[in-house]
């Protein structure tokens, strides 16, 4: 029916994936506005384009390749891409380090994983997201954004080090902050 | 690190998959479902959705192949082998004969099996290779019409 164009059965899906399409595209794009242009395009180039859907694949992969697309292109488009391109240096957890991090609240997770984000691009949190949230397999990945297997593991890979040495870089500010106190 | 190296199992992280997870999915704006709904509105489902419609011949030209197939099988099929012990070589003999007098112009020796298949069986073989690629390109074909 949903292939077939029924928009009331297409508003069930609407329905089902608003809260996550809105959510990722806010991570990636980090503006409510933004996201809430870019979730609206997603779910209509999703509308147009499923005569093109394989029922082979998962609608959920194949939509967050649309919703994946549309964020980059929003950001290309905007020239606002505020990730690294760099390579950083490998971090490498010391027991203290663990230990801090282990002992971190709820509160301050969500504190932590927003610095976290702001060391990495676009396309590494959308993979982190996917990954680590959604349990996505890599070969999920792979069809997702369109790169190989092992570019979405060196993806990741990086984004990890990149997310730990940020989160690290913060935790010595605050203790250094706290000992002056 | 050589990429090949990494495995999927060396990228789990406990600590970042429980700080990624610490964040709730935020909830959508009100109307967000109301803007798509009415952006989709005006697009016709016709042009939204391209049904793949067969033309008449291949609609109607599939089940009439296996319907007169099936005839010729039975009818012919049948003919054939009351007439079989009185008539000589079989389809597939003068097939092998034929090819082996092609390969002993090239002065090979090349013993084909000397088969005594009825003309009914020679029918199913014939009529199932060609039915297999009948559908094999017909689905190839579909399959292409759809997506493009």
């Amino acid at each position: 029916m949903i292939l077939r164009g029924e928009k009331a059965y297409f508003a069930f899906l609407v329905k089902k994936y608003e809260d996550k399409a809105y959510s990722l595209c806010y991570k990636i794009l980090r503006d409510k506005e933004e996201a809430r242009d870019s979730a609206q395009d997603a779910f209509i180039k999703a509308y147009e384009a499923l005569p093109g859907f394989r029922l082979d694949s998962q609608f959920s992969t194949w939509f967050y390749r649309i919703i994946y697309n549309t964020c980059l292109n929003k950001i290309r488009k905007d020239r606002t891409d505020t990730g690294f391109e760099t390579d950083d240096p490998v971090w490498n957890n010391s027991a203290s380090d663990n230990e801090a991090i282990a002992n971190l609240d709820q509160e301050d997770m969500k504190e932590m994983l927003l610095k976290a984000y702001e060391v990495l691009s676009p396309e590494e949190i959308f993979l982190v997201e996917q990954f680590y949230h959604e349990e996505c397999s890599i070969d999920e990945l792979s069809a997702m954004t369109g790169l190989s297997q092992s570019n979405v593991k060196v993806k990741l890979f990086r984004a990890r080090q990149k997310m730990h040495g940020q989160i690290k870089t913060a935790l010595k500010e605050e203790i250094h902050i706290w000992q002056t106190r | 690190m050589a990429n090949k190296m990494i495995s999927e199992d060396d990228l789990r992280d406990d600590f970042i998959s429980a700080m990624v997870r610490s964040d709730k999915p935020l909830k959508a704006p009100e109307g967000l479902l109301d803007g798509i709904m009415n952006q989709i509105g005006p697009i016709p489902a016709a042009t939204a959705i391209k049904p793949y419609n067969p033309p008449l011949w291949l609609k109607w030209g599939i089940p009439a192949t296996i319907i007169s197939l099936m005839l010729v099988l039975l009818v012919w099929g049948n003919e054939n082998n009351t007439a079989q012990q009185a008539k000589g070589p079989s389809l597939f003999d003068k097939a092998f004969n034929s090819i082996n007098s092609w390969f002993s112009g090239l002065h090979l020796n090349i013993n084909l099996p000397n088969s005594n298949l009825s003309s009914t069986i020679t029918w199913i073989i014939g009529g199932g290779i060609l039915l297999t690629w009948a559908f094999l390109l017909l689905a190839r074909f579909l399959d292409k019409k759809v997506h493009n």
